[in-house]
């Protein structure tokens, strides 16, 4: 199976809607900042349900917001 | 009156339960150094209350990120207290080929560890309907077979008897699974009461033998049961 990633824009889609911050985008997608903050830094890939709740508040697809992308193989 | 809440920034201010758990902890560590270690019963209140009643499904305070924190984090616990255990009964028992008072209770803990896990698993992989049909079905067929070795003649069919509430139980926990696994604790508690399993708390090896083989299985069983969601959400056996 090839080694891919997950990579996010929820970030650039919070500064375009307004400098949004974590906290009222946690509020209203219904979970806790800390859970924004781990899905930003790419710790946390979010649930297909929580995926669809961040579309929907910025008015885009999952697809928009989540990528994968194919991991770079570390050469030796 | 002005609350913790109104003190501390948001995301610095912990939740109800975090509070309590906090409080039960501490109160349960100090009364045991200090008074009796009885009170320790405060830090188990404290330390496993909370988790058990978000594992039932009564306590929601936490999402999807800090539940799969947890699950990591249990799963962790189980690696270390089961590798640690594990070092502790060899290291008493080295040399001999029995189990003598010394290892007891880390072996029975040990015990604990593994079932509960293999009871966990089976029933993220099959559904609680579907896990407890199988450790039913798995009951029964090795108490008849239990019973075909042991005795011969009328006295292994009236032993074969046994065998049949667990069939029932297992068919009924797919079509009735709320009343099953009321059924099913009802069951365990009955066990432990009449096989007088108490005596486990004693030191008694063989009582608990049983309560790790039957009595565990079973309420374990039946709490999946009752804690299971609706039908729809939970795969069929």
């Amino acid at each position: 199976m090839p080694r891919v990633s997950v990579r996010n824009q929820l970030r650039r889609f919070r500064v375009q809607a307004g400098e949004m911050t974590q906290q009222e985008l946690a509020d209203r997608v219904g979970v806790s900042r800390q859970t924004i903050l781990a899905i930003e830094k790419g710790n946390y890939n979010p649930s297909v349900e929580l995926a669809l709740r961040l579309a929907r508040v910025f008015g885009t697809t999952v697809e928009e917001l989540f990528t994968l992308e194919d991991r770079k193989e570390s050469t030796r | 009156m002005r609350t913790l809440a109104s003190f501390l920034p948001a995301k610095l201010c912990p939740s109800p339960a975090g509070l309590l758990s906090g409080a039960l902890v501490t109160a349960g560590l100090v009364l045991g150094a200090t008074v009796d270690m009885g009170w320790w019963i405060l830090f188990g209140l404290g330390a496993f209350g909370p988790p058990v009643l978000r594992a039932v499904g009564l306590l929601r305070d936490q999402d999807e990120f800090q539940q799969e924190a947890a699950r990591r984090a249990g799963y962790h616990a189980y690696l270390a207290g089961g590798i640690f255990l594990c070092i502790v009964v060899v290291a008493k028992q080295w040399g001999t080929a029995n189990l003598d008072h010394d290892a007891f209770p880390a072996s029975a803990g040990l015990a604990v560890l593994v079932i509960a896990y293999f009871m966990s698993r089976l029933v993220s992989f099959w559904g609680a309907r579907g896990a407890t049909f199988r450790v039913l079905l798995a009951f029964g067929f090795f108490w008849l077979a239990f019973s075909a070795i042991s005795h011969r003649g009328v006295e292994m069919l009236a032993e074969s008897v046994v065998a049949l509430p667990f069939f029932l139980l297992a068919f009924a926990s797919r079509r009735r699974p709320r009343a099953s696994g009321a059924a099913l604790l009802v069951a365990g508690g009955l066990a432990f009461w009449l096989f007088r399993l108490a005596r486990a708390f004693q030191g008694d090896q063989g009582a608990l033998m049983v309560i790790l083989a039957l009595v565990i299985p079973l309420l374990a069983m039946g709490v999946a049961l009752l804690a299971a969601r609706s039908e729809r959400t939970e795969p069929a056996p």
